[in-house]
């Protein structure tokens, strides 16, 4: 597991700063939003699923999806692409580009892909979330995209918020409670 | 896959949650020399979005116990409670014996308590079904997590989510009679398990 923690009291903006907090965009499982500062996305308990942002901090667009499974089924059409890793990365940049934002310019952020239960049967779903990291992973690989920061495996839920402001990612966790920005 | 599941289908496996979460609340009333009763049972097919609703939404704490099944049926059985209700639990079994410990200690023995509660009532859960379809089913140690219910009830998502954006659940809550204690069972077959539970159904 990669982290790039710091310390939350270092990003607190100074107080003669003024803040305008934007609206906070909420993403569903297998959904996916784009936004622009100073708005705000976000999704909230993430198990073995994958929160995946790119962002262009040029134009502060960024865009979330929330993965399911690593890999789309073949021969069947009409499935949601933002619900695997394989499909929703490409979909994900798409979207991006066609709001404005350059593609050589997107960056990655990814949370999630807990390893929730350590029970050994039903292997085959038990260890989605690494599945989903590696497709994850080896997707922006494919597309020269640098991810900057993650916070991925271990085996607690998060809830992520991303500011298209700052670019930065807030990543909750309740066990152990803790709150940090990557 | 789920699109045919019409209501004569949904009551089959309404019964079943009756009569499995019926044997386990007897179970859990003889643990703690209470009455238990259940409220009920439900079989829905629903929107993964809508799973965590039941639960106070995703971020809600919740104790996740999970019993993997095997042989006949093969799948997962998912008991949540709140985390203050698993708590609850694991004090009217374990009682003042813990006072006298430290904190690491007392972790460890309400964990232990819990997990024990979850392997009684699951057990009799699954044999109860097991008796009513004639199947062999076969439970795994249970494992226990306190996290995010969003993150809890991923599980259910991911085992249904390549065939669609809808799950199968089965939901049975557990009331105490003087403090209100709800449980919500989660019976969530694979693919082919599900076949063969259905199948059982002609005969039902």
């Amino acid at each position: 597991m990669d982290t790039f923690a710091f310390d939350i009291e270092d990003q607190q903006p100074a107080a003669n700063k003024q803040v305008v907090l934007g609206k906070i965009h909420t993403i569903g499982i297998a959904e996916h939003k784009i936004a622009q500062a100073p708005d705000r996305l976000s999704t909230l308990g993430l198990g073995s699923c994958v929160g995946l942002i790119l962002y262009d901090a040029g134009k502060k667009i960024g865009g979330m999806v929330h993965i399911m499974l690593p890999n789309a089924p073949k021969n069947t059409a009409g499935y949601n692409r933002s619900k695997f890793a394989d499909t929703a990365v490409d979909e994900l940049i798409r979207l991006l580009v066609k709001n404005g934002a350059m593609r050589t310019r997107l960056t990655a952020k990814l949370a999630g892909g807990a390893h929730m239960f350590s029970t050994t049967c039903n292997a085959n779903f038990m260890n989605v979330g690494e599945r989903n990291i590696q497709v994850c992973k080896q997707k922006l690989k494919e597309h020269s995209i640098r991810i900057l920061a993650e916070d991925t495996g271990s085996t607690s839920g998060r809830s992520i918020e991303f500011n298209c402001e700052t670019g930065q990612l807030q990543v909750r966790t309740v066990s152990p409670r803790s709150i940090r920005l990557i | 896959m789920l699109d045919n599941l019409n209501g004569k289908g949904l009551d089959f496996f309404r019964e079943l949650e009756n009569i499995g979460a019926g044997h386990a609340a007897t179970a859990l009333s003889m643990l703690l020399s209470r009455t238990v009763s259940i409220r009920v049972p439900c079989a829905k097919v629903c929107n993964y979005n809508e799973i965590c609703d039941i639960l106070h939404g995703p971020e809600n704490v919740v104790a996740g116990l999970l019993v993997g099944i095997s042989e006949d049926i093969k799948g997962f059985i998912l008991l949540v409670l709140d985390e203050e209700d698993a708590l609850k639990l694991t004090r009217t079994v374990v009682g003042d014996l813990t006072d006298n410990m430290s904190e690491q200690e007392r972790e460890e023995l309400n964990m232990s308590a819990l997990k024990e509660i979850a392997n009684i009532l699951i057990g009799s859960y699954i044999s109860a079904i097991s008796e009513m379809t004639g199947l062999t089913i076969d439970a795994s140690v249970p494992d226990l997590v306190f996290d995010m219910a969003g993150a809890v009830m991923n599980l259910l998502a991911v085992a249904y989510g390549e065939f669609g954006d809808q799950v199968l659940f089965m939901e049975t809550e557990f009331c105490d009679q003087d403090e209100s204690l709800f449980g919500h069972f989660f019976l969530v077959p694979d693919v082919e398990s599900y076949k063969t539970l259905t199948d059982k159904m002609v005969g039902y």
